[in-house]
């Protein structure tokens, strides 16, 4: 019997209860409670919803980029930057040394443990990322720069693992936008894993190249899995043939390079409000399979973190994803 | 040699206009309070063009492929090698005039220099977009070109008389299979407008593509000095130059001693007789505090350099 383990990739849009809880005159530990029920309704759904990998919706997160940058030393915000259309982020500036200060992991981590049935999966901004989306004035290049931030998040993630975390999943969506800049990714990258006790999953979301710079170095790059977007690229029809499955052109790289290692298949754009019927998921799966063939190294998610969608949205998304997941399980059986 | 400065492209929107934004109302006129306020900076700070910073303009096509035929608009796609994002333009359907994009302008009132808007230039365009509809590649960059060309007109109309047309391609992909398509369009743009174009590559260098870019009917060519050997601009003839010298990409301030460095150096190298200080890519990828210090500066670079320095 084929079984496809399926995740969510980290982040889920605040609950609005929480949100309003947090601007009141409630006491810390108020608030810390009512942040532990969030967390718990978040793994509990997910879990309930049928994903194998959870987490807890990064709902003590402020930002995937903000929450390390706040923690560590040697930054300071300069304000917001788009992202796109009426989304930002804020931006820091590198004015001295990057140190670390404390793990701002742990807490959640620790509590989402204590609380899950199903395998937890944290994850961690990288190095590379967080230089990359860092005004940097204090280090002569980048280079210096995202090495500095790799002994800071291999800290963090060293901790986590003696703490029991099973899996770290490092969001790189930086990696692929520097083209030229792919050696130092992998070096940085591999840095920041050294000597990590846990099994290590890196994310890349949004390449403007289509993974076309990452795939002939996934085999250097020290993550046994690799969860990568597509659907955001895909087209909505049905079909198992290249001409249906325009978005899903670079697993035909990973296949020639990805050197036996896991992919994480986005099977959710989540960039939309448009809910993927499963038979179109049961389709992108079985695309997948029909191109790299060994179906026990495909885990299926969707592109990203669900943030950007209403919760209602996020979990009607997720629940038609574990449909589409059944259907190709049966269609392959 | 006469030295001027300018910056061109989209501004980044102040904290509180970003607030505005994303509450849901009040957002167009606030946006055009804050335009002219960006625009009366760069007035008093002796900038030679008033760059309109678009503030409206969720990235470089959105009001063209929103308000003009032919067009849908799908994913999110990378912005070159920034963090940030555009949607993809797909051209569906024959591309069709239908207005000069007139809620998305800030000019009004009367400003001592003249006004400059950005937009995006027609082989930029046809690269970046998604063509689903043209089989063949000319037409598709002749129909873009009539249609900026049509856009280019109205914003004249508006008073506008600098349009910069924005061209990192020219850095990334080869021009010359398509240059005749490309110099008619970008012929057919500078007729329409009737004002001075200038064109700014980015992210890159264009010399690869020097022959089309130099042979066109563009007044002015821009340079990302940041991601460029500086040499390469002596490959581009006697157009107006303008030196992308500052960073729209790092809030590290540039210091008036490192451009007076850098204007030397090509004073050596360009035969142009009108050199810009410019920024290399728009400012939108600062935050708005940094961007302002960034105008500052080329006032001030501009007044002492101009007092003697070079």
């Amino acid at each position: 019997m084929v079984e496809f383990k399926t995740q969510e990739i980290g982040s889920l849009k605040k609950p609005t209860w929480l949100l309003e809880y947090l601007k009141s005159r409630a006491s810390d530990d108020e608030k810390k409670e009512a942040l532990n029920e969030a967390a718990f309704l978040n793994v509990k759904m997910l879990e309930n919803i049928g994903l194998d990998f959870i987490y807890d919706g990064e709902v003590r997160r402020i930002e995937m980029y903000e929450l390390p940058v706040k923690n560590i030393d040697g930054f300071e915000f300069a304000g917001r930057v788009r992202s796109w259309d009426n989304r930002y982020y804020k931006k820091a500036r590198v004015i001295g040394e990057v140190k670390y200060r404390s793990n701002y992991h742990l807490e959640e981590f620790l509590y989402v443990k204590s609380i899950a049935s199903k395998i937890p999966k944290v994850p961690v901004t990288g190095a590379y990322t967080i230089m990359d989306w860092s005004y940097n004035e204090y280090y002569k290049d980048r280079s210096e720069l995202a090495f500095e931030l790799s002994k800071v998040v291999r800290r963090v993630m060293s901790d986590l693992a003696e703490y029991g975390a099973p899996v770290l999943q490092i969001d790189e969506p930086a990696a692929t936008t520097h083209p030229d800049e792919m050696d130092m990714f992998v070096d940085v990258f591999n840095e920041q894993v050294r000597g990590i006790n846990a099994k290590i999953s890196t994310h890349i979301c949004y390449s403007g190249d289509e993974y076309s710079s990452l795939m002939p170095r996934a085999a250097e790059i020290k993550a046994s899995h690799f969860a990568l977007e597509f659907a955001n690229r895909d087209k909505n029809e049905l079909g198992v043939n290249d001409e249906s499955r325009p978005g899903y052109r670079a697993l035909k790289a990973f296949r020639e390079y990805g050197n036996g290692k896991e992919i994480g298949l986005g099977v959710l754009d989540v960039h939309t409000d448009f809910i993927e019927p499963p038979e179109l998921i049961r389709d992108r799966i079985l695309y997948a399979v029909k191109i790299l063939g060994d179906y026990s190294k495909i885990y299926i998610n969707p592109d990203c973190g669900l943030r950007t969608r209403q919760r209602k949205i996020a979990f009607e998304k997720l629940k038609n994803m574990i449909k589409g997941v059944k259907m190709a399980e049966s269609a392959i059986y | 040699m006469k030295l001027g400065g300018y910056v061109f492209g989209i501004f980044p929107r102040s904290e509180r206009l970003i607030d505005i934004s994303r509450s849901g109302s009040g957002f167009m006129e606030a946006a055009r309070d804050e335009s002219k306020s960006l625009m009366e900076i760069q007035e008093k700070y002796g900038l030679n063009y008033i760059d309109d910073p678009q503030l409206t303009w969720d990235d470089m096509f959105r009001p063209i492929i929103l308000n003009q035929g032919g067009f849908s608009i799908n994913g999110l796609t990378r912005y070159f090698e920034t963090n940030t994002f555009y949607k993809l333009p797909v051209i569906e359907s024959k591309i069709e005039y239908k207005d000069y994009l007139e809620p998305y302008i800030s000019l009004s009132g009367n400003l001592s220099k003249p006004p400059l808007i950005s937009l995006p230039d027609p082989f930029t365009f046809f690269c970046m977009a998604k063509n689903n509809w043209y089989s063949d590649e000319s037409s598709l960059i002749s129909d873009i070109g009539k249609l900026l060309a049509n856009v280019s007109q109205g914003l004249k109309s508006q008073g506008y008389n600098i349009l910069v047309l924005k061209g990192p391609m020219y850095t990334k992909c080869d021009a010359t299979r398509l240059g005749e398509s490309i110099k008619g369009s970008l012929h057919e743009i500078k007729e329409s407008f009737g004002g001075k174009v200038i064109l700014h590559t980015y992210f890159g260098d264009p010399t690869k593509n020097a022959q089309v870019i130099k042979d066109s009917s563009v007044d002015g060519i821009g340079f990302d000095l940041k991601s460029m050997k500086h040499e390469s601009i002596k490959f581009f003839g006697s157009k107006d130059i303008s030196v992308g010298a500052i960073d729209g990409l790092n809030t590290k301030q540039e210091t008036i001693d490192e451009l007076e460095a850098i204007m030397k150096n090509l004073k050596g190298i360009i035969s142009s007789e009108n050199i810009y200080i410019t920024n290399n890519v728009d400012l939108e990828f600062l935050p708005q505090s940094f961007s302002i210090n960034k105008v500052k500066l080329i006032g001030s670079v501009i007044k002492v350099l101009n007092d003697g320095r070079i």
